[in-house]
This record gives C-alpha cells, structure tokens and sequence, in this order.
C-alpha cells in the first residue's frame, strides 16, 4: 500500500517535471520585427501571438543554442548579439559582435558564433563562453552578408553581396581559405542536409549557384519563371531546407512567391504564393509546416508543404525578417 | 652572425622577387577620370545664397570622389578578374583644350576606358576625337536628351539618367496621383528651357494637361512683375500640380507653400527626381552611402553615383566576361551584364542609345517619396523602359 502511494507520487512527480520541460519549451515559433525592434512569439499550434519581446535595436538574423534553451538575435542598431531565455522569453545576456551584426551563425559545438559585419567587410569570429570576440577576419568582401558553418562545423561560407562572390574561410585558424564568383548580389546561403553542396541566392541574379564543397566551384546554377512574374521581380533571399534532405524551399522575394525545388535534380517543382517581399524561411522537424517572413507588408505566412499553399497569415510586428521555430 | 646577415639579405630577396612576380602577374587596368578645373555647372548654380559665406558648404562636391570610393569597392574584383585597377585623373584647365589634353592623356597612360564629367560640347567634342582609339566613354553628369537621340554616338554610355528619364518619371508620379492639370514657370537658361521642353514630351506622354507654360526671371523690378512675381505667375489658370524647371535654383527655392492655389511642386523645388538621394533605405543603399560619407565626410550625390556605379560597371564586365574579345561595348550592351547599382532592380544599357536603365528616385529634402517607374507602368520587355527614350523616339542609328 505504501509502495503504491509512494510509486504513485514519485510518478506523478515525473510527470510534473515533464509537463513542466514540455510547456515551457512549448512548440514556439520567434519572428524578429527590425522596424518595430521586437520580437513576435507564436504558439505553432494554436497560431496565436503569445509575447511581444523587445529585442534590442533592428533585430534581425537569430539562432538557437544546440539545446534551444537560448536563442540568440543580432540587435544590429545596438553592434551586439542580445541572447534570450526561451522559457521565461526575457533577455538574459549579449555577445559582443563589432559594428552593425546582420547575419550570424554558430557551430554545430556551440562554442563559437561567426557573425557578417557589412559596414567593415569584416567577419567576426566570438567565443560564446566567455561572450567575447576572439579574432576579426578583414577583407570578406563588400558588404558581407550570409553565413553559415558547414554541418561538419570546419568551415564558414560568407555571401558578399559587393563582390558577388562566397568567402570560404576556416573559423578555428582565421584565415580565408578560397573565394568563388557567383551570380549577382549574393544574400544567404544553406548547406545541403549532407553538407556536399552550398546552395546561394542571387538577389539581383534571380537564381541560386549551386556550389561543390569539396572542390570549391559552382556546379549549377537554379533559375525560376513562372508565367505573369517577370524576371526582374524574382528576387531569391533566404532558404528553409527540409529536415527530410530532398527539398529545398526558396523565398523569392519582391514575386510575393517561394520555390519549391528538389535537391537531387534541382527540378523547380512548384511555386508558393506568399506575401509581398517574402524573404526569411524556417520550417518544422517533421518538414510539415513552412513559415516565411513578408517584409513588406508585415506578416507572416503559413504554408502547408503537403498542399503547398498558404494556409493562414498573421500580422507581426513591422518589417519581420528572420523567423525560426523551436523543434521539439 | 654574417651567416644570419646573409640568410636575412636571401630571405628578403626572395620575398622581393616573389612580390615583382606576383605584381607582374596581375597587369593594371587605367581607369581615366576627366573634369573641367572651372565648370559652370558646379558654379554658384545650385548652392544656397546662406552658403556663399560658409566654410563647409562651399567645397567643390564634385564627383571624382564617387569614382575613389568605386575604386575603393571594386578592388576585391582585382582577385578574380586578376588585373590591378588604377584610377588616373585629370582635371582640364581650358576647355577648348579639353579633347586633345584627353586625347594625349590617354595614350601617354596606357588608358582603357574613361569617365567623363563634362558638358555637352566638350563631351561630343572629346567622344569625336578618341572615337578612333576604340575607347569607351561613361558619361557621368550630362542629361541633355540631345546626346542619346539626334545627337549620339557610339563610343559614349551614359550612366546618368537623361532629362527625359526625370520628366517621365514626374509625369508618371503626377498621373498616378491624378494631379494632371499642370503649370510650367521655365526659368531663363536655355538648360531650363530643354528641361521644360523634355517635362512637355513627357506630358503627353503620360496624358497630363499643361495649362499653361510661363518663362519667369529673378528680380524684383516692378515692370517685370508677370515675370517675377510669384502671385501673377501663378494666379490666373487651374491647376494641381506645378512643374518648375530652374537650374540656378533660388528662384524655385521660394515656390514651395507660396503658389496662389494649393498644388504640389516638382522638377527644380518640391519633389525633385534624382538618379541618387542620401536617404534611400532599401537595396543596400545606406551601405553605399555609408562609405562614402566615411570616405569625403559628406552627403554623396546623384552625380557622385553615377560614377561609383560607372566604375562598378567597369569591374563587373571584366570579372564576368573574362573570355571576351575585350570590346566592352558589347559587354556593356550584352542582356546578360547585370549591374548592381544598390537601388533595386538589376540594371544594363539600353542597346539603342547606350543609356544606363535604373530607377529614379522622387525626393524632398531629407527623403525618397517614391521610385519611379511607377508600378502602375509596365512595358512589353522591362519595365525600366516606360521612362526614358525607348527603342522607337531615340533618333540613334541603331
């Protein structure tokens, strides 16, 4: 009888300890707004705006922690990374980046974090344990913008968009390691799920260069059309990779579309319609929801992958730029 | 110790070897930059009267500076196009000397291509005299519609928009608005009387209705008040919108807020259409303007611009057509040279008339109110060219 009892409160006890692991860290989804210098959190399952957090100045790209407890946002206004609770949503400490931080990322050990400064063609390289900067790479090119570790955490592609060009440096020496042209404005990248190919869009291009990271050169290069969009308004930016490999979602910007293309045969398979400016994009662990950014008219839309159509839109804050979701 | 002295002398040897070969490998490119040392359009025209006894204001804003900073941008290029680039300039005494001091110029230096900050005549007078060098122009500062239509020829690309390019895109602003009575007040230099005319061609183009066109004068002479007073020039038609073409600029400063009926003012005062504006926001324009204010510790200009982008134009049709003949008239021309010049849409040169494709930007003082072209106005092949002369009213051979 007492054993009961007593196995019946310490399961309750577990239960208690999960309930509480699982609400808080609660299938949110984080839009960073850089006019209105918030933040916008949402339940993915419900759909409603939960909390407003003020973010620091002009927040724009964030990531997560490896273990989403922490997620973290450049304030680019204020020249710092401001790191936020993802349970208690409150700010709980900043990294220092050097001028005007745009787009950042970490390494898959979360021990560095390498960040674009676009003023200072300069990429800076922070330790996030000590939340300091340890070293500066100069010369990344005009106006660098994207960046991203290669998933073995070796290396980092920068885009600069002056120079149309991928900066391939190693972030543990600090040395920039190779520099391949690619098409015109180049604004973000993605590693493929295995890491062979580094996939950039071409803003001002209209397509995305396909790049062979092991020799270093661009392979293909991804061009879009859809009949009733002209070619001067595809204007490609970020990418949502799906967790399952074979597809790659891509924000065509200013065409208010997003692209739907197979990664093995680079085939454009469909088009998205989504809002107008759409740029940034995250999807969920199942690969079942899209969620992209419209920067010009303020809101978010939801896609269902399987039907491949919006599904709903919400209002966020002003000029919403990056959104990422926490996958459970 | 002589053993080190001398491993010190080969190291350094070595080094200084390495770098000559390294130097020799990537060969110069000369860029020319040619101005006038005295240049009525960067006289007194245009600067505020207050500024005539400041000591900041007054600095020539001329824009060999936007071609240092170009070069400054275009220097990580050098790495892939492997060629060095130099930028060499010459600011011309005597403009009646101005075609052979270029001429000379360029052959003593070795010179691939130049950009040109020059008036019309100078401008013709330079394009005929090196057209048998096979030398590319960029035409950096002069509108003048004449030069990419009855007048134009081959060698010369104009980077800045033409007066037509500013007018249609006013007309298309006033169209959309629905403002489409409108009343002309042309000031006195022939350069206001070509601006008027170019606004007139828009006008029609854009189905506006111009109620009346009036010349005025500057100056207070009460026998000269139809012309000079702003209440008579204004006072006796219908109208919603006024278009003011006065490139000395003090008289259009007064007109703002001051005509007898309530209208919007454009052209010289009011919503003035430029090729640059400090205050852009989108398209990496702050980045630009940024290095540049870093650079010449001031606002950068349309024509500041224009030359940044021209030397960006340079180094994009070298890097991306390596394996080309080196004619870079083609390149330019080429529909698939796409130039980046931080304003927005892709942009190249018009084959017909080798004018620069861009948007304009509609400003005030401290911001851009709209971009033309407007999106209301679309073309059968890009809708860059709803403004500007198209294939069909430039009078070029093509």
């Amino acid at each position: 009888m007492k054993l009961t009892k007593l196995s019946y409160k310490i399961l309750l006890y577990i239960n208690f300890i999960f309930f509480i692991s699982f609400s808080c860290i609660a299938d949110n989804v984080f839009i960073s707004n850089e006019g209105s210098d918030n933040i916008t959190v949402l339940n993915l399952d419900t759909y409603e705006i939960i909390d407003t957090i003020d973010s620091g100045n002009r927040p724009r790209d964030m990531h997560y922690l490896p273990n989403q407890k922490y997620l973290l946002v450049a304030a680019s206004e204020d020249d710092q990374i401001n790191i936020i609770d993802t349970q208690s949503l409150k700010i709980i400490g900043k990294l220092e980046t050097g001028d005007d931080p745009e787009i950042f990322d970490i390494s898959p050990d979360g021990s560095i974090a390498v960040v674009s400064n676009e003023d200072d063609n300069e990429a800076t390289i922070i330790d996030l344990k000590t939340r300091k900067i340890i070293k500066i790479i100069e010369d990344v090119g005009i106006e660098p913008e994207g960046v991203n570790f290669s998933p073995d955490g070796e290396r980092v592609f920068i885009t600069s968009e002056g120079t149309n060009t991928v900066i391939v440096i190693d972030p543990w020496e600090g040395i920039i390691i190779e520099e391949i042209l690619v098409g015109n404005r180049p604004r973000r990248g993605a590693f493929t799920k295995n890491g062979s190919e580094y996939w950039v869009t071409n803003e001002l291009g209209g397509t995305v260069s396909v790049i062979d990271t092991k020799n270093l050169q661009v392979i293909h290069t991804i061009e879009f059309s859809k009949k009733g969009i002209r070619s001067t308004e595809i204007t490609p930016v970020d990418f949502a990779m799906s967790n399952s490999g074979d597809t790659a979602y891509i924000t065509l910007g200013r065409s208010k579309h997003v692209a739907v293309v197979k990664t093995d045969t680079y085939e454009v398979q469909d088009y998205i319609l989504a809002g107008s400016r759409v740029w940034g994009a995250a999807i969920t662990e199942d690969d079942k929801i899209l969620i992209v950014t419209n920067g010009n008219s303020d809101d978010i839309s939801i896609i269902d992958t399987n039907k491949k159509a919006s599904i709903k839109s919400i209002a966020v804050g002003r000029t919403p730029h990056t959104v990422r979701i926490i996958n459970k | 110790m002589i053993i080190v002295k001398k491993l010190i002398f080969l190291i350094y040897i070595c080094i200084s070897i390495s770098s000559s070969i390294a130097a020799e490998e990537n060969p110069t490119y000369n860029i020319g930059f040619y101005d006038l040392e005295t240049d009525i359009r960067y006289d007194e025209w245009g600067i505020h009267p207050v500024d005539i006894r400041s000591n900041t204001n007054v600095i020539k804003k001329k824009p060999i500076d936007g071609a240092k900073l170009g070069l400054n941008d275009i220097k990580p290029f050098q790495r892939i196009a492997k060629l060095k680039f130099n930028l060499l300039y010459k600011s011309i005494k005597s403009k009646d000397d101005a075609a052979k001091l270029i001429f000379d110029h360029i052959i003593e230096n070795n010179i691939k291509i130049i950009l040109l900050d020059l008036p019309t005549n100078e401008l013709l007078n330079v394009a005929k005299k090196v057209s048998e060098l096979n030398i590319n122009i960029l035409n950096i500062s002069e509108k003048d519609n004449s030069i990419r239509s009855e007048k134009c020829l081959q060698n010369i690309f104009h980077v800045i928009p033409s007066h037509k390019m500013f007018t249609d895109s006013l007309a298309q602003y006033l169209s959309d608005k629905k403002w489409r009575k409108v009343l002309i007040l042309t000031g006195p230099l022939e350069e206001d009387f070509k601006k008027s005319h170019s606004f007139i061609e828009s006008a029609k183009q854009f189905g506006l209705k111009i109620v009346d066109e009036k010349r005025f004068l500057l100056g207070n002479d009460p026998r000269a008040r139809e012309k000079n007073d702003l209440d008579f020039l204004t006072g006796s038609n219908k109208y919603e919108a006024v278009f003011i073409s006065d490139t000395h600029k003090e008289f259009s400063y007064g007109v703002p807020y001051a005509t007898q009926r309530p209208s919007t003012i454009v052209g010289s005062a009011g919503l003035i259409p430029k090729a640059w504006h400090w205050s852009y926001l989108r398209h990496g324009a702050p980045q630009v303007h940024g290095r540049f204010e870093r650079m010449h510790n001031r606002r950068m200009t349309e024509l500041d611009w224009a030359a940044w982008v021209s030397m960006r134009a340079i180094a994009e049709s070298l890097v991306r057509f390596k394996n080309n003949d080196n004619n870079l008239s083609n390149i330019l021309t080429n529909p698939k040279f796409k130039l980046d010049g931080s304003k927005g849409p892709v942009m190249n040169f018009r084959k017909w008339n080798r004018q620069l494709r861009q948007t304009i930007m509609l400003t005030t003082e401290n911001w851009v109110t709209s971009v033309a072209p407007l999106e209301s106005f679309v073309h059968r092949d890009n809708n860059l060219d709803t403004i500007g002369m198209d294939s069909k009213t430039s009078k070029c051979e093509k």
